[in-house]
């Protein structure tokens, strides 16, 4: 990973097209990523725009040529967009207004829907409870694990971080979350 | 497999329609937003802008060996004789008279709320709060049979919140959010439109790609010389025509008095534009590599945005050519 970082050859920057692609594949698990953090499903959608606008504005700093790559990278923006949502309590759309861009109001039917996809269904009232005790790095951890039931690849990409690292990193969230309450019907299975 | 979240939520596939609208537009030098450049670059000093234009220069004498380099601005006629070169090395996408011209576009265009389409008949009118719609719209049109038009809108936008809320209190009677127009005849059986000039088959076929007279008999048909740039742009937006009679259209525009052309350095586009009288400036924006006309546009421009209401420099219709090619019927789509 380090040394795919660290190339000296330039990659050439995206195309609209390959963003378009990009958009096509990563949208949706980006719409669930966002919906599951923010509290408002207006944002998520404000979220989701603001980071592909972004990623279009910084396309030349694009790290690598796979869909894996590329996916890690837009990621890493997402979770900028989102720290920065959290400082200032509101989705900043500024690269998207560059664009020129404005976008209507949700329908009742998509709120609600995006709302069923934020929800953390697959968790008993009880593993909820333990849940929102953890840090938000170890929430984070899990419902990319639990929730999303990201592979460690795929999760490892997401978190920008090795396969190594996030199979530790889910393995120290879960033992936390047992520390907390007795979950073991719900959480079996789920070892690192 | 694709997820299906995309479908289930069409604020998504909306969302995923204007991004990708947005890029193809940056990319290639365009901008659907309402003013042509950021705000925050209007608020920018002069003496910023001096200090950053002494470095560019600078910059470009130390390192002009290397990096993107700007090209050399060619005069209009030179410009226009290298793309009608390459039009006329392409073969001839050209229909039958039972045969159907495709073409496929993203329209963009400023409205005043309160007025119909297209009309800015009083003052009032004119100054009314706009909205930004866009439409993707398909044509199938031919000579001797009854064409179709299937237009989608996928996106509106605004310039101030208080345009919004007059415009959702007012859009349920106003736009079809997805259409289709069947039926549609060609203005007569058999004939083909050069400019506002109606040919049969046989005569469009043998139009001498002759520069001088092409523009002499546009000029007939539309009076003035801008009415002979808005043809051309006509005809090569959206009519089958010849490839080497769309090269010496290429070349025709160069006899148009006022048109200037630029080629921003590092992109294949060029840009040829046309300032009226009136205040809006036309502009057309070709491919030098395939010679397809990529987008027009029309921008506002000093009183005339004023007049409107509007930041001068807004784009007032833009749109973005995606794909042209003959098939055998109407709804059919070219490989």
């Amino acid at each position: 990973m380090g040394v795919a970082r660290f190339k000296t050859s330039p990659i050439p920057a995206l195309t609209g097209e390959e963003m378009e692609r990009m958009y096509e594949e990563n949208a949706p698990s980006l719409l669930r990523f966002f919906a599951r953090r923010v509290s408002s499903p207006e944002s998520a959608v404000d979220l989701v725009a603001e980071t592909f606008a972004a990623g279009w504005q910084s396309r030349s700093q694009a790290r690598g040529q796979s869909a894996e790559e590329r996916r890690a990278w837009l990621f890493g923006i997402a979770r900028h967009r989102l720290a920065d949502f959290r400082r200032r309590g509101y989705a900043e759309q500024s690269a998207y207004s560059r664009l020129g861009l404005t976008r209507r109001s949700l329908t009742i039917d998509e709120f609600e829907r995006i709302e069923q996809v934020a929800s953390l269904g697959k968790l008993s009232g009880a593993v909820r409870a333990g849940f929102a005790r953890l840090s938000e790095s170890d929430q984070e951890v899990l419902l990319l694990r639990i929730v999303e039931e990201r592979d460690y690849p795929e999760l490892a990409a997401s978190l920008d971080v090795s396969e190594t690292a996030a199979r530790a990193r889910v393995s120290r969230a879960l033992a936390r979350l047992r520390r907390l309450g007795d979950y073991s019907d719900d959480l079996e299975g789920l070892n690192a | 497999m694709p997820d299906p979240l995309l479908d289930e939520l069409p604020i998504m596939r909306e969302l995923g329609t204007q991004l990708s609208v947005a890029f193809h537009a940056d990319e290639s030098g365009d901008s659907i937003s309402t003013a042509e450049q950021p705000r925050h670059r209007q608020r920018m000093s002069l003496t910023f802008v001096a200090a950053v234009a002494a470095v560019s220069v600078a910059c470009s004498l130390f390192f002009s060996g290397g990096g993107r380099q700007r090209r050399p601005v060619p005069n209009l006629a030179v410009g226009m004789a290298n793309v009608a070169d390459v039009a006329r090395s392409q073969p001839d996408v050209f229909p039958s008279d039972r045969q159907f011209f495709y073409l496929s576009a993203v329209v963009s265009y400023l409205e005043p709320i309160r007025a119909r389409p297209a009309t800015f008949a009083s003052v009032a009118q004119l100054k009314a709060p706009k909205v930004h719609i866009s439409l993707r719209y398909e044509t199938w049109s031919s000579a001797a049979r009854e064409g179709l038009t299937r237009s989608h809108v996928i996106h509106t936008s605004f310039g101030s919140a208080s345009a919004r809320r007059l415009w959702n209190s007012e859009r349920h009677a106003r736009l079809t959010p997805v259409a289709e127009l069947a039926g549609i005849r060609p203005p007569e059986p058999h004939r083909y439109l050069l400019g506002d000039i109606l040919l049969t088959r046989a005569q469009l076929l043998s139009t001498p790609p002759n520069p001088r007279l092409l523009y002499r008999r546009l000029l007939a048909a539309g009076g003035t010389p801008p009415s002979v740039f808005s043809q051309i742009a006509d005809t090569l937006a959206a009519r089958p025509v010849p490839s080497r009679l769309r090269a010496a259209l290429y070349e025709t525009i160069s006899r148009v008095p006022g048109a200037v052309l630029s080629e921003p350095a590092g992109r294949d586009a060029s840009t040829v534009t046309l300032s009226l009288a009136n205040g809006f400036r036309e502009a057309l924006v070709f491919n030098r590599n395939t010679a397809q006309l990529l987008k027009e546009r029309t921008v506002a421009t000093g009183p005339q945005a004023k007049k409107l209401n509007v930041p001068s420099g807004t784009v007032t219709m833009s749109t973005i050519f995606q794909q042209r090619g003959v098939v055998g019927s109407a709804g059919q789509l070219p490989r």
